[in-house]
């Protein structure tokens, strides 16, 4: 009703333009337009990116590679990466490490980050403010600066901790050159690091639970601990199941912490999977093995997450 | 404005058929309301005019074009939805010019149009407002104007004014027939509510189980509903319907109902139902008067209601529920005996078995089943 | 909730727990923060009390064998940038598969497959991605890292984007269709406004996400798009580890987030709650 008209003569020339130009825009306003706008960038980024770098992977797996001068040079060799990839020093160690790594750390960070998130669930809000920032620092500083620090205060010359153990009259321990330690060291520091994430998690889904229940259990339970059995912890339990079956799949990439406390050592004391992945990587050239190692972390991961879906679908419709 | 018509709309979600082939004509200018019972289908209807869902099959077409393929911001309607959908981070003048100014209209004229309509729907004050600081009833009058200011060719309504309480409602109802006398704009109006179907329409479509029951004016469907669920759902309490068998003795037609009582319908009638045949019959509260003994109904009443001005007596005839509605404030109590009797001129009959309406002398009756 | 007498002594231990807890968080980074002004010595004989020194800072920024100026500034450039190309994907993306038609095992495959890609070690990628941007030339660059960074963090995005994106009303768009909006209009002009503090919530975490990782920057960059992280493992793996350095590198790449956690905390703690419960 309302269109803009265009009124004056206009020459032959403009008026072809203004033909293209007003195609152009039909076209610019079309779904199809949208469409590949919208949604191009993101399934090109996933194709280019994401998956066609597994199918790479599996090419580079059946051949040796080899740098010279910046250029690569490759060697079929079949399957022989996956024979040296089962005979591998590190990379089984690894893998058993990074499960105990993931269960020991994220279970321990689910019961202390719930506890947690009980108490100041009930304290003022000026606290729960001041606790929230707190817990907000380790999950935001960049990992790299969790490893940093946590170097400085476990050193074992000048290690804050082992001053204040002397302080004790207790030896100073090796925190991280020690291989009977080593590996607990570093589930500490990953307690240290994940704990405030299941806190502020727990914290949100405690206050998101209906009121109204605890008003009206409030005059059958009799204590505290009833109500926490009995209420609490059953309302709560779709939080914690996502909370642990997702932190102990993410718990699988941990890398950045290893790398800088204690590089895998000593012997494989530390080795976890992404670690493995990058020496043979980057550090021995080994690409096509790399490649094997990826690939199988790729399917271990891949099916733990599946795993963890599919439980939760499971309870969601139970 | 633009006349609007549908032949054989259909509408399915994967196997389900929501609305199955649907025929209606709408006149330029006519004020329609779409009622039904809630899920039966009104607002899909309304959907698939506005282009804001896609049409299974037939063929839709405003003003005479073909519909089914033009985008909705292509059709030039403009539709009121019951959550107003007013846009939240614009002013009311900003929501109000919003669809001019995608239409590349110059400004002085939107601002022209969007003054015009503040004054129609008494907004000026509220213009640099945001939708969050307006009333309920406010933000109706917001979805009105942004609708008008565009004068489109079909005006959309989707239960508007159910988000109202009930004062407003009635206060808006006027209002938007007003707007209507003054604008004559072609309008499709979707509610659940009876009485708002009969004070607004010109005409009513009444809808059910995606099928258009009645489509006729607000008192064609209350004095000829063409089916029993077209009469229950017409009025407010609804029609008292008594199933029974209609008998013919010596030249007196009568109705035997429960165990074997009867009562005298009208002699004079001439479009009583065959004798024999089993019907429901029907009649409205207010049909429904006191009389002697042995002429009507022997109820006993369970409930009385008063609004003060009306009185509903809620009674009882042989496990058959009945409300009579009387002007008089009766002298009776909750468990008194009362005998009742329809007026003989307003008796329906309908088949007890497909309930279609047995005879008619609607003189334009239209039925769509 | 209820407190009955005997169990109000226990709540006080609990929250005096929590507290400790808190301190035992606070203090590490009061200690580097600390050791940051510290000279070398100070540090190795740990000591309490000693004067602060800018030493650290100024060996770290004006040096000449240093590049952490520059590594600051490439940090920043692909963060930044990776994150606006991020919000700006993931809100077009969410925005058509959830509010337009778009086949179900389109809309579902994709984001599926983002996000079990989000759970898989990127070391497994990024050394796919090693090789295949060693033959495009891409390794060192901006565009190589841009890219990369914009792949990690996209599913992160297109999940908080959609979560929020689900909160805006489905009136409204179709609002926008009658009112004679074509799809980028209702996109730029409707959900845009109206998801603004999402997407502020979604840019602040993928930042920090962006600036953080270190997975990545390791292995795609050398000197020219070298990013903090690097430099700050690059100083703790000398043969004598520059503890001070080390410590002011942290401090200083921890300002933006602790920045963020000062003016947009509510905005972060939302990304995070969002990102992760369902
Ligand atoms: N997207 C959909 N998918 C499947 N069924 C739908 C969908 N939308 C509506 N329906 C069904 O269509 C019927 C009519 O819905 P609707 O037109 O909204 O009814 P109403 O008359 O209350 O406005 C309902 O039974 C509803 O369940
Ligand atoms: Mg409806």
């Amino acid at each position: 009703m309302f269109k803009k008209m265009t009124t004056q003569p206009v020459p032959d020339t403009t008026g072809q333009l203004k033909t293209l130009l007003r195609s152009l825009r039909r076209y610019a306003e079309s779904d199809g337009c949208w469409y590949s706008i919208s949604l191009g960038p993101l399934a090109l980024i996933l194709l280019l990116l994401t998956i066609l770098p597994i199918i790479w992977l599996g090419w580079m797996a059946l051949h040796d590679i080899n740098w010279q001068d910046g250029v690569s040079h490759w060697e079929y060799v079949g399957l022989n990466n996956v024979v040296l990839f089962f005979d591998n020093h590190f990379y089984w160690p690894g893998l058993l490490n990074t499960f105990i790594f993931s269960i020991s750390a994220v279970s321990v960070q689910m019961v202390l980050g719930f506890l947690m998130a009980l108490v100041v669930s009930r304290s003022d809000r000026k606290s729960r403010l001041f606790l929230t920032v707190v817990f907000l620092l380790p999950i935001v500083l960049p990992p790299i600066v969790i490893g940093a620090i946590w170097k400085l205060m476990l050193s074992y010359d000048f290690g804050v901790i082992n001053d204040f153990l002397g302080l004790l009259g207790i030896a100073p321990v090796d925190w991280l050159g020690n291989a009977d330690i080593a590996l607990m060291s570093v589930i500490a520091v990953d307690i240290w690091h994940w704990t405030p994430f299941v806190f502020l998690l727990m914290l949100a889904g405690l206050e998101s639970l209906p009121q109204e229940v605890y008003e009206a259990s409030s005059l059958d339970v009799r204590n505290a601990w009833q109500e926490f059995w009995y209420i609490t912890l059953p309302l709560m339990q779709g939080t914690i199941l996502i909370t642990l079956l997702f932190r102990m799949v993410l718990s699988f990439k941990v890398f950045d912490e290893i790398y800088l406390l204690t590089g895998g050592g000593p012997g494989t004391a530390t080795e976890v999977v992404s670690f493995s992945i990058y020496r043979t990587f980057f550090t021995e050239d080994r690409a096509g093995l790399g490649a094997v190692m990826s690939i199988f972390t790729l399917l271990v991961v891949a099916a733990l997450a599946v795993f963890a879906q599919l439980l939760l679908k499971r309870r969601k419709q139970s | 404005m633009s006349s609007v018509t549908l032949s054989n709309i259909k509408k399915s979600y994967g196997d389900v058929s929501v609305i199955q082939g649907i025929d209606l004509a709408i006149n330029n200018g006519e004020f329609i309301v779409l009622v039904g019972p809630s899920g039966c289908g009104k607002s899909t209807l309304l959907r698939m005019i506005a282009g804001l869902e896609s049409i299974s099959g037939g063929t839709l077409s405003i003003g005479g074009d073909p519909m089914n393929d033009v985008h909705a911001r292509d059709r030039d309607i403009a539709m009121v939805f019951q959550s107003y959908a007013l846009y939240p981070h614009m002013s009311v003048r900003d929501n109000i010019a919003f669809a001019l100014k995608m239409r590349g209209v110059d400004p002085a004229r939107i601002e022209r149009e969007v003054a015009n309509a503040a004054e129609i729907l008494s907004l000026g004050h509220l213009l640099d407002r945001l939708p969050r600081e307006l009333s309920g009833g406010q933000r109706q009058r917001v979805a009105m104007g942004r609708a008008i200011v565009r004068h489109p060719k079909v005006f959309l309504f989707d239960e508007p004014l159910s988000n109202l309480d009930a004062k407003l409602r009635v206060q808006m109802r006027v209002e938007i027939r007003e707007l209507h006398q003054r604008l004559q704009a072609t309008s499709v109006f979707v509610t659940h509510d009876q009485v708002e179907a009969m004070t607004m329409a010109d005409r009513i479509v009444l809808l059910n189980d995606g099928v258009i029951q009645q489509f006729g004016t607000p008192l064609e469907l209350y004095d000829y509903p063409c089916n029993r669920f077209v009469a229950a759902f017409i009025g407010s309490p609804g029609m008292n319907f008594v199933d029974g068998t209609i008998e013919h003795e010596e030249g007196i037609a009568a109705l035997s109902y429960g165990d074997g009582r009867r009562i005298e319908l009208n002699p004079e009638m001439a479009r009583l139902p065959a004798a024999g045949q089993a019907v429901t019959l029907g009649f409205r509260p207010e049909h429904l008067q006191p009389c002697a003994k042995g002429q009507g109904f022997e109820t006993l009443i369970t409930s009385i209601e008063t609004t003060g001005f009306e009185n509903y007596l809620y009674c009882e005839a042989q496990g058959v529920r009945m409300c009579a509605l009387q002007f008089e404030r009766l002298d009776c109590r909750v468990g008194d005996s009362i005998h009742l009797r329809p007026a003989a001129d307003k008796l329906h009959f309908f088949d007890q078995v497909t309930g279609l309406r047995l005879e008619s002398e609607a003189p334009l009756m239209r039925t769509a089943s | 909730m209820s407190h009955t007498r005997s169990n109000h002594g226990f709540y006080r231990v609990t929250q005096l727990f929590v507290w400790c807890y808190a301190l035992i968080i606070l203090f590490p980074f009061l200690w580097i923060a600390m050791a940051a002004f510290k000279r070398q010595i100070d540090i190795l004989t740990s000591s309490f009390f000693f004067t602060p020194v800018l030493s650290n800072f100024e060996e770290l920024i004006f040096s000449k064998q240093s590049s952490f100026f520059h590594d600051l500034l490439n940090s920043g450039i692909i963060a930044i940038s990776s994150t606006a190309i991020v919000v700006l994907i993931s809100a077009m993306a969410s925005f058509t598969l959830l509010r337009m038609y778009v086949p179900r095992w389109l809309s579902v495959g994709l984001f599926a497959w983002a996000m079990l890609f989000h759970m898989l070690p990127p070391i497994t990628f990024v050394s796919a991605w090693f090789t295949i941007f060693s033959e495009l030339n891409l390794i060192n660059t901006y565009s190589g890292m841009i890219l990369a960074h914009v792949t990690i963090n996209l599913p992160m995005g297109l999940w908080l984007m959609s979560n929020f994106l689900k909160e805006v009303p489905r009136d409204l768009y179709e609002a926008a269709a009658i009112d004679g909006c074509s799809n980028a209009a209702t996109f730029f002009r409707i959900v845009l406004p109206l998801i603004r503090t999402g997407m502020i919530a979604t840019a602040a975490l993928i930042f920090i996400f962006s600036w953080s990782d270190f997975t990545i920057a390791l292995n795609l960059t050398a000197k020219a798009t070298q990013t903090v992280p690097v430099s700050i493992a690059t100083f703790a793996q000398e043969f004598e580890i520059k503890y001070g350095q080390m410590a002011a590198g942290s401090l200083l790449s921890t300002l933006p987030a602790l920045l963020l956690i000062v003016f947009g905390q509510r905005y972060i703690v939302k990304g995070l709650l969002s990102g992760s419960v369902k």
